[in-house]
């Protein structure tokens, strides 16, 4: 059974449509990749499967469970967590603060201090920093803490919404080799990059959207292949 | 040991001041949590505080009149300040949710103008509760009353105490003792008073600072999206924060109730405004920030009486109201981050 089944989903804000019915699947263990230009919908897919926007039709379902009329707090606790684009981190909370509040929905303490011992492991940098405030961060680790933050809530699916974007070609690396770490453990991931090239190399497959509709999909060597993808996501003619 | 004169009075008013500054802070706290988590004035927190006096007075009658406030006061106050937070903390919840709940994706003036009519519908319902219980039991069925007569005085007993238009008096329950301190005399009501606030301000400040509903508050105050991104339901963070904002106005409404025995129906205007320049002045949003300004605002209000006739006491607290708005709007702790929201 799919993980994730995104069926005919239409999204609005107020009179403008974003999305005109897209449906994708997510399998367990996967990582697919979103692949669109600015404003073709990307975020809002995400949005939409987390709750932060209701869709006017259509239907998410999560390991066979219909999301679509729940609140966001509710979708986090049935295992899925997003790291929204821009990060998004709270400022006025310290590293440490914000790694708990990712573990909102959980109780139990010494788990939760145990899995942030672990990612501390994962991001040294943040544990030198763990009592600054995250808004003195730099870019690049405010997110990593996005991301450390999502972890903390022991997602099944990670949504994650252009994480590479405003980084260094370095730090662009180290953030896609964690994406695939974080798989590797189990963990299924849908992403949305404007970086295509990278971001089809670490996908299993990938979904080409065109404002607010899905126009195709295929494996991702599949998409590295196609001459609409080259020519206006690869850049190459 | 003796003073002169000038100090003398000086460390009266320092006592003076700093309960009413805990009078101020209280109330203070209120706004600046509502003004985090929404980023709005809630200009029915002076009224807030009102229902919370009345609340009290109300259990305080009739405690006094089954003769417990006598045979065991310490009890009867400590029920009278359950009963008139908890009124006041309903009051707010409630106020959440039906004036501003509704019109909070509305914008701004909405929002202000929703405030606005809650705090004329609070101040009004109050002060028609005899008015209301009167026009029931007057309820006849041809020259017969509805109601037996025992049971109509028995209500409108109960209901005096419950608004109306007249001022209504606390018992003088804290009596005028105290004790003197470097010759200056300090009343065990106005120790009652600070320390009771002091020590209420700090479970606050823990709780924000370091429980899980606190977190909660903060990551709403920060970013209602993302926080519920984490499983932080908003809307229920939203209420807690009214219930606990509006139950220190509670608190406050009982404390003035018994320092200054009389209360009113528009008695949380004043106070209210004062509140508001406090928690202006410490930046708003801020919770320590609002502590300070209230007692900062105290001090300075009872010390310009010293130098400037009374009657300019309640200009004192505009004056700096408006020279906080100009000059350093974002308070002595502020966020500059609220600036950009406000
Ligand atoms: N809050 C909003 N109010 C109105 N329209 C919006 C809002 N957010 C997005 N839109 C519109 O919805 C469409 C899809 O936006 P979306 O943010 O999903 O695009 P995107 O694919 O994520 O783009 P980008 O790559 O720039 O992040 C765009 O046309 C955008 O203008
Ligand atoms: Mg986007």
């Amino acid at each position: 059974m799919a993980l994730l089944t995104v069926q005919d989903v239409h999204t609005s804000y107020g009179k403008i449509r974003a999305l005109h019915g897209v449906s994708l699947v997510v399998e367990p263990g996967e990582i697919v990749c979103l692949i669109g230009a600015n404003g073709a919908g990307k975020t809002t897919i995400l949005k939409t499967i987390c709750g932060l926007i209701k869709p006017s039709q259509g239907k998410i379902l999560f390991a066979g469970e219909d999301l679509t009329r729940l609140p966001p707090h509710e979708i986090v606790r049935r295992g899925i967590a997003l790291v929204p684009e821009g990060r998004q981190v709270f400022s006025r909370m310290t590293i440490q603060e914000n790694l708990e509040m990712g573990a909102f929905t959980r109780t139990n303490r010494p788990a939760i201090a145990a899995d942030i011992e672990k990612i501390y492991i994962l991001f040294p940098r943040l544990k030198e920093r763990r009592k600054q405030l995250s808004g003195t961060l730099s870019g690049g680790e405010q997110q990593m803490l996005a991301i450390a933050r999502a972890m903390m809530a022991q997602p099944r699916l990670l949504l994650l919404d252009e994480p590479s974007m405003g980084l260094s070609p370095i730090l662009l690396e180290s953030i896609f080799a964690t994406i695939l770490e974080i798989n590797r453990q189990g963990i299924t991931v849908l992403l949305v990059e404007q970086n295509t090239f990278a971001s089809l190399e670490i996908a299993h497959r990938g979904y080409v959207i065109q404002t607010g509709k899905i126009v195709f999909d295929d494996s991702a060597a599949g998409l590295k292949d196609n001459d609409m993808v080259k020519k206006t996501y690869l850049g190459i003619a | 040991m003796t003073l002169s004169p000038g100090l003398h009075a000086f460390l009266g008013q320092l006592i003076n001041g700093l309960t009413v500054g805990s009078f101020y802070a209280l109330i203070a706290l209120g706004y600046t949590m509502v003004y985090g988590v929404l980023s709005m004035v809630n200009f029915a927190h002076g009224d807030i505080f009102m229902v919370g006096a009345y609340c009290g007075l109300f259990t305080i009658g009739r405690l006094q009149s089954i003769g417990y406030l006598e045979t065991n006061p310490v009890l009867a106050i400590v029920v009278t300040f359950m009963v008139g937070m908890l009124g006041a903390s309903l009051t707010g919840v409630l106020v959440e949710r039906l004036a501003y709940r509704p019109v909070r994706r509305a914008g701004r003036l909405a929002a202000l103008i929703s405030a606005i009519g809650a705090s004329i519908i609070l101040q009004e319902s109050v002060r028609l509760v005899p008015t209301i219980f009167k026009a029931i039991l007057d309820i006849k069925i041809g020259s017969h009353n509805l109601f037996p007569d025992a049971f109509i005085s028995g209500l409108l007993n109960l209901a005096k105490d419950f608004g109306g238009s007249a001022a209504k008096t606390y018992p003088a329950i804290l009596g005028t003792g105290g004790f003197t301190l470097a010759g200056v005399f300090i009343s065990y009501g106005r120790v009652l008073i600070v320390v009771l606030s002091l020590i209420i301000m700090l479970a606050l400040y823990l709780l924000v600072q370091y429980t899980r509903i606190g977190r909660a508050m903060r990551a709403v105050s920060e970013d209602k999206d993302t926080a519920s991104l984490m499983g932080v339901n908003v809307n229920r963070t939203i209420s807690t924060t009214f219930f606990i904002g509006s139950a220190l106005a509670g608190i406050a409404g009982v404390m003035v109730g018994l320092f200054y025995l009389q209360i009113r129906v528009d008695m949380g205007f004043v106070p209210g405004i004062k509140a508001f320049t406090s928690a202006v002045l410490g930046g708003i949003g801020n919770i320590p920030g609002a502590m300070l300004g209230g007692y900062i605002l105290g001090l300075v209000e009872v010390l310009s009486v010293q130098v400037l006739p009374a009657v300019y006491k309640d200009v004192v607290a505009f004056v700096i109201l408006i020279l906080t708005l100009i000059f350093m709007p974002n308070g002595l702790l502020g966020n500059r981050k609220f600036l950009k929201k406000l």
